[in-house]
């Protein structure tokens, strides 16, 4: 299913004589085939690790389909070629509601949750020369939402088609559930307050939950709450908000399964991703790094810190 | 009695947002000088799954159960004697908007608007007729929804030990997922209405078919075959149609566990019957240690 693409590791012996481990990564599956698997990310990673790629594709506009009307970014909707792949994204570029640190964040943010096994729209970099920019502004449809793009970066995802429906807090299965409390445990990970009653950023699609909006994960680096230790997940004062909260709190929750889940990703691998990004992101994407390896060498802080949080 | 101002909003499936194509689902219906709040909701996805390509229906019906849990949970929180004025909503569409935050999804919420009622519960259904029902041929369609039949159910069911141990439970197989209402002793005691009142004769035997198709897969699963499942049937009220549903009843007998047929005549002698099982062999949750 998936199509091995490189590896990566390092050359060389040990102290010991012995060679080093060498990793083979795989070009993760095609959002067609992912959406259609009975399996969700989350049931993949547990059998497969993580389904991130280390490739990233660029991708070129060649169509403007429409304006989000929901969100500070005012996304595009835009019809984008990587190859001879076609693919619908929901692109988002600097603008009044999202700076170029915010873009970092809805790249590397999307990239951090599958990489511990969520189910998100696949993230996308798309590449806006000074023609194409000229081409989305003179859409009458981008023009009517008073939006402008400059020639840049601009970061997308996949466009879920079907439009996907509300989420729930009841009536939930034992898979939603534990997809539900990952969200939760990533939100508090990566300090990202964004995900409330009043904005889920979140629904359920094909009855799996997606998570979306990844803009304002790692808030530590615009030091919204203050200076918080990466693993002191209790004083975050966005928890009693979160979307899951109530739901975390009145439910059995295997957290058994879920937190090791939650810590499941390799730093070492996310540094490699990191230095394929634009160069401008290396120094966000270096305290994020430094953040994820903290909470890892306070792991087990980190976990009573989050069952804290639903005692 | 007296004219009331109420808001009314329209709910919406769109598919596709880029595509804008859209199908109107429902209305919710407001008044706060009358404290009414109601929802009338097109359960039947039958027009939505031939309009659209890969349409939920799971996801789809499962929504629209959720969205009447949360309608009848801020009915009972917005219409409390100690609420006051100020924190009621100024709307329908407020009211949806606070379980719906998001509008770009596959649900959405229309503009609101207004008028004078003297009879809410009768406005409500006439809207839903000129938004909805109204929008299509009904040669084939339900005359009564599964939902509907159920009510009917419920309505008998009510002041008995029943409802206050059923809860909502999903059981799988490798192929299908069902959910049901249904409550556990030693075994699960699950809830299926289902309507057979059908405007034609074909319908009401594709139904069955489709009913018994989804009992055979069921049956994989140790819990639903080891259980007692209640088909609460809804009969046609076209008299014409009442061998069809004979029919349809000898197929639904070929279920391949505990199935047993209650026909809505008897709908009353069931709720008696229930509530002396339950209060026999289920500890009630006002019993149940804190």
């Amino acid at each position: 299913m998936w199509d091995r693409v490189g590896w990566w590791g390092r050359e060389g012996q040990t102290v010991d004589g012995l060679p080093r481990q060498l990793r083979i990564f795989c070009q993760a599956p095609s959002p067609e085939v992912l959406w259609s698997s009975t399996r969700s990310p989350l049931q993949l990673h547990k059998e497969w690790g993580s389904i991130i790629a280390l490739v990233i594709h660029e991708w070129g506009v060649e169509a403007v389909l429409g304006v989000s009307d929901v969100g500070r970014s005012r996304a595009l909707i835009l019809q984008c070629r990587s190859g001879s792949t076609t693919r619908d994204l929901l692109v988002k570029t600097v603008d009044t509601g999202i700076t170029d640190t915010g873009l970092f964040c809805e790249f590397f943010g999307n990239i951090v949750a599958r990489e511990i096994g969520l189910s998100t729209p696949e993230p996308a970099l798309v590449a806006i020369d000074a023609s194409t920019a000229a081409m989305i502004n003179a859409a009458p449809i981008v023009r009517a939402k008073g939006k402008t793009v400059d020639p840049g970066t601009g970061v997308g995802c996949e466009y879920i088609r079907p439009a996907p429906l509300p989420p729930r807090t009841s009536g939930l299965s034992a898979a939603q559930l534990e997809e539900a409390a990952l969200i939760y445990s990533y939100d508090l990970l990566v300090h990202h307050p964004d995900r409330r009653i009043t904005n889920p950023n979140v629904f359920l699609f094909k009855e799996r939950f997606i998570a979306i909006d990844f803009d304002l994960t790692f808030s530590f680096l615009w030091d919204i709450f203050g200076s918080i230790p990466a693993w002191e997940v209790s004083k975050l004062k966005f928890v009693s908000e979160h979307f899951f909260f109530k739901l975390m709190r009145d439910s059995e929750i295997p957290w058994g399964q879920v937190l090791p889940r939650a810590l499941s990703y390799d730093a070492d691998k996310l540094d490699v991703f990191v230095q394929k990004l634009p160069e401008r992101w290396h120094d966000h994407g270096r305290r994020v790094i430094d953040h994820l390896r903290l909470v890892k060498d306070h792991e087990t802080e980190f976990r009573w810190e989050l069952l804290r949080t639903v005692s | 009695m007296s004219r009331r101002s109420f808001s009314f909003c329209v709910l919406r499936y769109v598919h596709d947002p880029v595509a804008a194509e859209s199908m109107n689902v429902g209305v919710v219906v407001y008044s706060a000088e009358a404290k009414f709040l109601d929802t009338a909701l097109m359960h039947s996805y039958r027009r939505l799954s031939e309009a659209f390509a890969g349409f939920d229906a799971e996801g789809y019906r499962r929504t629209l159960r959720y969205l009447e849990e949360q309608v009848a949970r801020i009915r009972e929180e917005m219409f409390l004697p100690t609420l006051s004025p100020a924190k009621s909503p100024s709307d329908a569409v407020a009211v949806m908007r606070s379980l719906w935050p998001d509008q770009q999804l596959g649900l959405r919420i229309g503009d609101a608007s207004t008028g004078f009622s003297e009879d809410l519960t009768t406005t409500t259904r006439q809207l839903f007729d000129r938004f909805i029902a109204s929008q299509y041929s009904r040669s084939y369609e339900e005359r009564r929804t599964d939902e509907q039949v159920w009510q009917s159910y419920a309505e008998k069911l009510r002041g008995t030990a029943l409802p206050k141990v059923l809860q909502p439970v999903t059981f799988s197989t490798e192929n299908l997922s069902a959910e049901f209402m249904g409550f556990k002793n030693e075994r699960w005691h699950l809830m299926q209405p289902i309507s057979l009142d059908y405007a034609r004769e074909s319908s009401i035997a594709r139904k069955a078919k489709e009913f018994l198709g989804e009992f055979v897969e069921l049956a994989d699963n140790e819990d639903v075959r080891k259980g007692q499942l209640y088909l609460l049937l809804g009969a046609p009220t076209h008299a014409n149609y009442q061998k069809a549903y004979r029919h349809a009843k000898d197929m639904l007998k070929k279920i391949p566990f505990d199935a047993a047929i209650i026909e809505e005549d008897d709908a009353g002698a069931f709720a008696v019957t229930m509530d002396e099982f339950v209060r026999a062999h289920v500890k009630l949750p006002d019993e149940r240690p804190s």
